[in-house]
């Protein structure tokens, strides 16, 4: 389904500073929250959007595999990496589209934004499957361009969009990380949460956040390194979020942060391939810390060789400890994959939501709209018919313009009862009822160029019973075809709504005087040779000022005397 | 805990129009003179289809409080929590946040159905002239200095329907207490008029508080007379 109008989809993920941000507004937390938030110890990651996991289908057409323009470019290290068989390579995170300048980014949308908070210490047992939101794209509505002059876009995130994130958080002990992932727990169990800035009413970044089981590891979907490593083997190091090295190189940096955690002369580096740094999509400017810039962006790959045997809680530790600067806001961050595989297969995306309507009776609401919808529709119909019919006879088929206006004003008096009193019209005299005479309804009698005339396209709406007359409304203006087009709970429904008789007979009544409308402007406006505002008698000829006319031949009346008044 | 509302229904009365953006200015040459038209059209949402926006259904909250405050002077920190008024020494931060009024949530996903489904689709401008309903204003816009023969522009208004009916939702950073309950039901009831041309018969809403049910409008109107007038904790 394509997004609605105004929304666009925004490859990116949301630093972790504005989940910070929710903690920082109440005032009152106190200075101990204040000094764990600075000791480090909790780091809130990245936000993405949340994607249930699915059996992998790399040829899933549903689902971009996507390569960095890196790799496009072949500098792609070839000693110990292949890329998929059909030539693209999949990483977890897309390479944020170089369309969008640094944004100045406000809060999401208001509504029903869910974050599934994962808070993870150290040691745990991992109990269920961990989530890693692969960047689908998040969907952002454009907001208008400020009033300082900045062009920069800006954007806000759309409601209804599901994100899913981390906050790492490390103990000095057991007690203590229990003791602040508590913490964590009990400020994130308000009812809801005000996420995001630039605030206003409607764009207030309701956001309701909900905490997931424990991870040991931010991993992901992908087939990780699990286990010790042996010397000898080669395995790959990938940049799931980007990484501020400061003034060292990106390379250098991740390198240094391997022999930190490793020791010197544990590792030996193959081959690297750094994504462009993304500064673009979501990730807002404010979250790099002052003087520093994104030196490399996510989805950058080194490969290394490992030189002795590297125990699994090494290279736990290293995954933990993240590279670089912004750590606490999610900023380099890694983990570790096995040597490259055939290919990195996604799991697709889910199929986009529609709107999942209820399965019984429609809400009452609905119908008052579909109606109206419906009828609109019959109206145009309806309009387009009469001048079809009315163009299909000729000028002297149909009577005087003025005896089908003293009908349609008879009619339009009581819309209500618009049938009775066609009957009672165009079925000759009545007892006190003034009525066309004989020689006016023999006028509508001349038959058009489809073989019927006008009294008798009247009289076929007018008589039997309202099935009859239901039918002949249907046949004339395609009923079902304008349901089917022009319904909102089903284009039975909307069919079963015109059926009801009231609402049948006002359509039919509406339809015949659209008709007799048109008859009119044919029968007066046929000749267009006449000036406006000069008459012309029914011979044809104008009736100029001073003209004496002539006697009209016995037999023909003039049209007031076609009906009694 | 004190159950707390979760929506805010509103129901017109009248027609009404929440236009947020300057008139649209078009114009229509006629085969004599010039004449100029004004079409304003109620606010859209991302979606297409007309919303309240929050800062109005605010707006019209706190222009009731501000009528009435003076006659409720226990009731002014509620107030100011539950209407985000701010106080000049440092009262805790806003309990309440509104959002966008919307069509219930029963509604919208047929709509939305309707302009996106594969066969079929209703034209959006269809079912935007089925939600709408255009009201002519009677000439009264001066005629321009550039042009003092010209004719004054005619305005029309393209207005939410009478018998709409939308929600906004109601999200509270914290469980309110009895009073702050009260100051918000109070503020619903008193709001009569909202948008454009309220003083010349239109913009008549009535605002219920609702905890997001199919309640019946008895319902809805019973509970929040009875949080108007509840007794002061």
């Amino acid at each position: 389904m394509p997004l609605p109008p105004g929304q666009q989809r925004v490859s990116g993920a949301i630093p972790g500073s504005w989940l910070r941000g929710v903690f920082a507004r109440d005032v009152s937390q106190g200075d101990n929250w204040n000094r764990l938030m600075d000791s480090g110890k909790v780091r809130f990651l990245f936000l993405r959007p949340a994607v249930p996991a699915a059996d992998s289908a790399a040829d899933d057409a549903r689902f971009p595999v996507r390569s960095l323009p890196a790799l496009a470019s072949a500098r792609w290290p070839e000693t110990a990496v292949s890329a998929g068989p059909d030539g693209s390579f999949w990483l977890v995170h897309d390479a944020l589209a170089a369309g969008f300048s640094d944004s100045i980014q406000t809060g999401p949308g208001p509504a029903d934004s869910s974050h599934a908070v994962y808070a993870f210490g150290t040691g745990s047992d991992a109990d269920t499957a961990p989530r890693l939101s692969l960047a689908s794209g998040l969907q952002a509505l454009p907001l208008p361009l400020s009033n300082s002059g900045d062009n920069q876009p800006q954007y806000a995130l759309a409601p209804g969009q599901d994100l899913v994130g981390m906050v790492q958080i490390t103990g000095d002990d057991g007690a203590d990380a229990s003791y602040l992932i508590r913490s964590v727990r009990d400020r994130l169990r308000a009812p809801c949460h005000s996420f995001g800035s630039h605030h206003r009413p409607g764009q207030d970044g309701i956001v309701t956040v909900s905490i997931g089981p424990q991870q040991p590891r931010e991993a992901s979907l992908l087939q990780f390194q699990n286990g010790r490593i042996y010397a000898g083997t080669v395995f790959r190091v990938l940049l799931t979020s980007p990484l501020l090295a400061g003034d060292t190189d990106a390379v250098e940096a991740v390198c240094a942060a391997m022999d930190a955690a490793l020791g010197a002369g544990s590792t030996r580096l193959l081959a690297s391939t750094m994504s462009i740094p993304a500064v673009s999509g979501l990730e807002t400017a404010a979250a790099v810390p002052h003087g520093s810039s994104i030196s490399a962006g996510e989805g950058s790959v080194l490969v290394f060789e490992a030189l002795r045997q590297l125990e699994d809680h090494e290279l736990l530790r290293f995954e933990h400890s993240g590279i670089g600067l912004g750590l606490a806001d999610g900023f380099g961050r890694v983990v570790l994959l096995p040597a490259p595989a055939d290919a990195m297969h996604a799991r697709p995306a889910p199929a986009p939501t529609t709107a999942t309507l209820p399965s019984d009776q429609p809400p009452p609401d609905v119908m008052m709209y579909q109606e109206r919808l419906v009828l609109r529709a019959c109206m145009a119909e309806a309009r387009r018919f009469a001048r079809d019919l009315a163009a299909s006879f000729r000028v002297d088929q149909l009577p005087p313009p003025a005896v089908l206006r003293r009908l349609s004003a008879a009619v339009a008096r009581q819309p209500e009862n618009g049938i009775p009193v066609l009957r009672e019209w165009l079925g000759g005299r009545a007892k006190d009822a003034p009525l066309l005479r004989r020689d006016a309804l023999d006028a509508m009698g001349g038959k058009g160029s489809h073989g019927t005339s006008l009294r008798a396209w009247i009289q076929s709406h007018i008589d039997g019973e309202s099935r009859q007359r239901f039918a002949a409304l249907s046949r004339d203006l395609g009923l079902e075809a304008l349901c089917r087009s022009h319904h909102l709970a089903g284009p039975k429904s909307a069919l079963n709504s015109l059926k009801v008789p009231a609402a049948a007979d006002g359509l039919t009544v509406a339809l015949v005087l659209e008709v007799i409308e048109a008859a009119i402007a044919r029968a007066s406006g046929a000749d267009t040779s006449v000036p406006p505002g000069e008459a012309r008698t029914r011979e044809g000829k104008p009736n100029r000022p001073g003209r004496r006319r002539k006697p009209s031949r016995p037999g023909r009346r003039t049209a007031r005397q076609w009906s009694d008044a | 805990m004190t159950d707390r509302p979760t929506h805010i229904d509103i129901e017109f009365l009248s027609d009404a129009c929440f236009p947020v953006r300057s008139a649209l200015e078009t114009d229509a040459a006629q085969s004599t003179g010039n004449s100029r038209q004004l079409a304003i059209h109620t606010a859209l949402d991302a979606g297409g289809f007309p919303f309240v926006p929050a800062r109005v259904l605010l707006g019209q909250l706190r222009g009731a409080w501000a009528r009435m405050s003076g006659a409720f002077p226990n009731l002014m920190d509620a107030a100011s929590r539950v209407l985000s008024l701010g106080s000049a020494d440092g009262s805790p931060s806003p309990l309440l946040r509104i959002g966008d009024a919307q069509y219930p949530s029963d509604v919208m996903p047929w709509m939305l159905d309707a302009v996106s489904r594969n066969q079929h689709p209703v034209p959006h401008g269809e079912l935007l002239r089925s939600l709408t309903v255009r009201r002519q204003l009677l000439r009264t816009a001066p005629p321009s200095q550039a042009n003092p023969d010209e004719a004054a522009p005619m305005t029309h208004l393209d207005c939410v329907r009478t018998g709409t009916r939308m929600s906004a939702p109601l999200y509270w950073l914290a469980d309110p207490s009895a009073l702050e309950l009260r100051v918000l039901a109070m503020c619903c009831l008193a709001s009569r008029h909202a948008g454009v041309q309220r003083m010349r018969g239109m913009g008549h809403v009535r605002l219920l508080l609702s905890g997001g049910t199919q309640d019946q409008v008895s319902d809805r109107k019973q509970r929040t007379a009875a949080l108007a007038l509840a007794a002061a904790g």
